[in-house]
């Protein structure tokens, strides 16, 4: 009984336990049910209400794109800096859910009159389908008012179309400085598969030359959004969040903008380059190289059919627009050379500034060859052949030198390789040595005599950019340091930098040697007889030295345009403490006394104006160098390994040669 | 089915993104687990539950100072490319610790003809419930530890609870709430309550606040109407209204898609594995089987009512996956776990 009486309770018990979990399905059924009675109440009873509110209730992402920080001069003027425009930008996701296709749409709406550029939005079309949908696709920039209102009354037809503010790059000087500058463009799909790039987006604006391709990390900030919601007819009916874009830093130059204009207007409508910096630390306070291009074609044109047409024009010129003849261009140096030459034989002690005579012979016999001086200047001592550039003297001296202590002193002034300048595709040049003659002419290999002559006055296989040669002339006035040449200043706002770059070359040049190379070129300028008068400014002391470049063998010139020689002056100012140094470069025209030393002087006139009248040399110039680690590293020969620059890093300079445009090169 | 659902559903509202893979690939480690834990005997499994048990509280431990913090809450520990919630796992841990404990103590009780269990053993099974509670509180996760509760409730509510015992939980729950909610600004933070009112005004929700989107959420349902707007045509998902398309919201990214067609499927999916799955609880061997069989529907079928229940503005939006479809890899694995002894009770139902 008792344990039947069990038996009994435990079959309750069980059957207690199973009406429960009956129990609990039965709550689940109704749980189910119940949800199942909500969907239908909000998908069937209420769908009309709710499909309303789904209809009204999209939202864009509308970018803010950062305004590109300015470009300014050394004292703080703008160069370039930004203007409002505004865009017609694809909003694609939009479009995907009305159905329909973007290609389709952009016909549409050139039939309908919008002056759209098929290839570019084609182009753009592409880059951007790899993007998550919401990143809208700019369709044309630059729109004109009419296109925004008419974009804006069809917003119901369209509501896919969106107006974008986009800061745009303004040139308020023109061509002024473009070599320097550079330029922006969008960012190709080739720069954008490399690692470096990962944080740039299709269309992204970024510095495709000069100083925007160099500085661009510096300069472009950083973009902010802002998503909105937007009702079905496109229309803005509130904000969800806006991040707002990091402006980019203002960039300050060392250029000097008078100084600027003026070597742009000296230079006029012929084909050189002028450079003028500060010896004691690489300041370019001007350079410029004509002929020059406007920078706001790729900025505000380049993709419209005349832009295109435009750019293939700078292509196709002979005269190479893109081309800064400053850092790119690389020439025989003609006399300027005399001065590298006296320097190595003064420091190799050749000659001493007591016993420096030398005849001129009216040239000099090599082998069976006569090469000629363009005078009779007797017996001169160096000085006076300098004064008056006497090529039999240093015809002479050259051959005592000999090709390969002229090699070595010569590239220890820092010809033939980059000076490392702050902006990109600078071109090495050459120095004439054996194993260039013997590289580069096969079929008469030997160095000779002869080779050795015309070495000595910056002809045969001398080739090197202006830029070089204003550095090693200003870096010999300065008793043998020589700087880095560079453009930038600073950036400015919190987070900025300041330049440093500079490793400078240090070649301790003896006292003596300094003093009577600075006393004979100031001689050129200042002293009867001398090549270099016309340079002459007064209250200033000017020294220099003219260059007359042979550009074909005399045998076969022709008298063409392009065989007449190169003019060039080089020079630096005030003669017993050099404060700006200045190159004038100018093709094809004859003699440079006669072409490129009046053009030196306009620039002297003006920083003497500038800078020497207001007796602020001292505190416009001089400071920096003081601090320049030149001054205080004693006599090593090599530059100081310094570690590698934040402002530009060994590896941003290198990216800046691959990443090149290619109209640079040709 | 419903799996293969949601991962068509992430890859929907997240098709840029590599989402749907990776749950891909969660999908297939998580069947593999629960083919293992159906073969294995579950009384072996059972066995086991103290060590599984214990493990799943290391973890919880674990992830205070080394977890990944996501939305605010350490509820991650990261192993190479993927990572895993120790917390999902704790509820099957939980369970398998709470089954053998109570089946003893109903066979006990059988013996000594008592049909409810005693106070002390609703207080060692809460006990059992409470160490991972506390430990997902401070992460915290009040949404994950919410869950513990059905578990516990329902485990002792088949177990046997004394009628007047149901009352008062009943009672005291209600009150809570109700008192909860008159101290609502003490004791919630802002943002839940904002959660919580938005479920009575969904219209008058700000754009910007936290209310927001259990409105877009009931938008993307309402707007799915009878048939949906067909797959991967959503606008809602898609544009981007809704957050967490993907993980909690999964439900109504379906039920705009597939419309209240679609939606019905579902419900009628899940309640027939519930369902179905209770009366395996009632053919189970032993008590134990039962029990596990009850912990585990108890838990799946808490996520799905809560779940489907916020997507439709039933309840505040608090951060509870809907099983088998959600993206999220250890909340699947656990719950294939969960279909798999369930699966094993089943196939061990006879007695040898």
């Amino acid at each position: 009984m008792a344990s039947r009486g069990l038996d009994l309770l435990e079959r309750a018990k069980e059957a207690a336990a199973t009406d429960r979990l009956t129990l609990l399905q039965y709550l689940l059924l109704i749980g189910f049910i119940g949800l199942g009675v909500r969907f239908w109440s909000l998908q069937v009873v209420q769908h009309a209400k709710y499909l309303r509110a789904a209809e009204n209730n999209r939202i864009r992402l509308i970018p803010i794109p950062a305004p590109r920080g300015a470009i300014l001069d050394r004292h703080g003027r703008v160069i370039v800096d930004n203007r409002p425009t505004l865009s017609i930008i694809l909003n694609r996701e939009e479009l995907r859910a009305r159905g329909r296709k973007p290609q389709e749409l952009v016909e549409e709406l050139i039939a309908q009159g919008l002056a759209l550029d098929r290839e570019s939005v084609r182009q753009r079309l592409e880059a951007m389908s790899a993007q998550p949908a919401y990143y809208p696709v700019v369709l044309k920039e630059n729109a004109t008012v009419q296109e925004v209102a008419w974009v804006r009354a069809r917003q119901v037809e369209y509501p896919e179309l969106d107006i974008m503010e986009q800061p745009q790059r303004r040139y308020p000087h023109g061509t002024l400085l473009a070599h320097v500058l550079g330029y922006v463009g969008e960012i190709s799909r080739e720069q954008l598969a490399r690692p470096e790039f990962r944080d740039y987006r299709p269309g992204d604006l970024i510095g495709r030359a000069g100083v925007e391709l160099v500085y661009d990390r510096l300069l472009r900030g950083r973009d902010g959004y802002r998503r909105v919601i937007v009702d079905s007819t496109g229309h803005e009916v509130g904000e969800i969040e806006r991040v707002d874009p990091i402006p980019g830093h203002d960039i300050k130059l060392t250029i000097d903008l008078d100084l600027q204009r003026v070597a742009e207007e000296q230079l006029g409508g012929r084909r050189g380059a002028i450079v003028a910096l500060n010896p004691q630390n690489g300041e370019i306070l001007a350079l410029a190289s004509h002929p020059a291009y406007d920078p706001s074609l790729f900025s505000q044109r380049i993709n419209t059919p005349e832009g295109r047409a435009e750019y293939r024009q700078l292509l196709a010129d002979p005269d190479r627009p893109l081309y800064n003849r400053a850092i790119q261009g690389i020439y025989p140096t003609g006399s300027t050379w005399k001065i590298l030459v006296a320097a190595a034989a003064l420091e190799e002690g050749l000659i001493t500034p007591e016993h420096s005579t030398l005849p001129c012979g009216r040239g000099l016999q090599v082998g069976n060859r006569f090469v000629r001086c363009l005078g009779s200047h007797g017996m001169p001592d160096l000085h006076r052949a300098i004064v008056v550039s006497c090529d039999g003297y240093f015809y002479r001296l050259g051959l005592r030198l000999g090709i390969e202590r002229m090699e070595a002193w010569v590239k220890r002034f820092g010809l033939g390789q980059r000076t490392g300048i702050d902006l990109p595709d600078e071109v090495a040049g050459f120095v004439p040595s054996r194993a260039l003659k013997a590289k580069f002419n096969p079929r008469d290999p030997r160095w000779r005599d002869f080779d050795t002559v015309i070495a000595s006055i910056g002809q045969g296989s001398v080739a090197i950019s202006p830029l070089q040669l204003v550095r090693a002339i200003g870096g010999i006035a300065v008793g043998g340091v020589f700087h880095t040449p560079h453009v930038f200043k600073e950036a400015l706002g919190p987070g900025g930098a300041v330049y440093t770059g500079d490793r400078p070359l240090i070649v301790p040049l003896k006292k003596q040697t300094v003093e009577v190379l600075r006393s004979a070129m100031w001689g050129v300028v200042n002293e009867g007889g001398g090549t270099g008068l016309a340079a002459r400014v007064e209250g200033l002391d000017v020294a220099g030295k003219t260059g007359t470049a042979q550009v074909i063998a005399k045998e076969r010139a022709t008298g063409a345009a392009h065989h007449r020689d190169h003019a060039w002056f080089v020079s630096f100012a005030p003669r017993d403490n050099p404060q700006i140094a200045v190159v004038v470069l100018i093709e094809n025209v004859g003699f440079g006394g006669r072409f490129s030393a009046p053009v030196a002087r306009a620039l002297y006139e003006t920083y003497k104006e500038k800078y020497v009248q207001a007796s602020d040399v001292a505190a416009v110039v001089a400071p920096s160098w003081r601090e320049s680690p030149a001054r205080s590293s004693g006599s090593r020969e090599e530059p100081p390994l310094a570690a590698p620059s934040p402002v530009v890093p060994e590896a941003a300079r290198r990216r800046v040669f691959v990443s090149a445009p290619q109209m640079n090169r040709r | 089915m419903l799996a293969l659902l949601g991962v068509l559903e992430i890859y929907s509202s997240q098709p840029q993104e590599e989402f749907w893979k990776r749950q891909l690939i969660w999908l297939g480690v998580a069947l593999v687990v629960m083919f293992v834990t159906a073969t294995v005997d579950y009384h072996r499994i059972v066995e086991a539950a103290p060590f599984i048990y214990g493990g799943c509280l290391f973890l919880l431990v674990l992830v205070l100072p080394f977890g990944q913090e996501v939305y605010g809450t350490k509820a991650w520990l990261g192993i190479g490319r993927f990572s895993i919630q120790p917390s999902e796992f704790a509820k099957i841990g939980t369970i398998l610790m709470l089954a053998p404990f109570l089946a003893e103590r109903w066979e006990e009780h059988r013996r000594e003809r008592e049909p409810y269990l005693t106070m002390r053993d609703v207080l060692v099974a809460s006990g059992i419930a409470g160490a991972p509670v506390l430990l997902i509180l401070l992460e915290p996760d009040v949404g994950t530890a919410l869950t513990f509760f059905p578990i516990l409730g329902g485990m002792l509510f088949v177990a046997g609870l004394r009628p007047r015992v149901i009352a008062a939980g009943v009672v005291s729950v209600a009150v809570a709430l109700s008192l909860g909610w008159y101290f609502r600004h003490q004791v919630l933070k802002p943002y839940q309550v904002q959660r919580i009112e938005v479920i009575f005004h969904p219209e008058r929700a700000d754009r910007r606040g936290y209310g927001y989107q259990t409105y877009q959420s009931m938008i993307a349902v309402g707007s799915g109407g009878l048939t949906g707007r067909g797959l991967f045509r959503g606008t809602q998902s898609r544009l981007r209204f809704l957050p967490k398309a993907y993980t909690d919201f999964i439900g109504a990214v379906v039920a705009e898609e597939l419309g209240f067609v679609g939606m019905l499927g579902v419900l009628v999916l899940y309640a027939f594995i519930l369902l179905r799955a209770l009366n395996h609880a009632k053919l189970a061997r032993d008590s134990v089987g039962t029990l596990l069989v009850t912990g585990v529907v108890a838990l799946l079928s808490f996520h799905i009512l809560v779940n489907l229940s916020m997507i439709v503005g039933l309840v505040p939006v608090i951060g509870i996956p809907l099983p088998l479809m959600s993206y999220g890899g250890s909340a699947l694995v656990a719950t294939f776990i969960g279909l798999g002894l369930i699966a094993n009770v089943r196939l061990h139902r006879y007695v040898n």
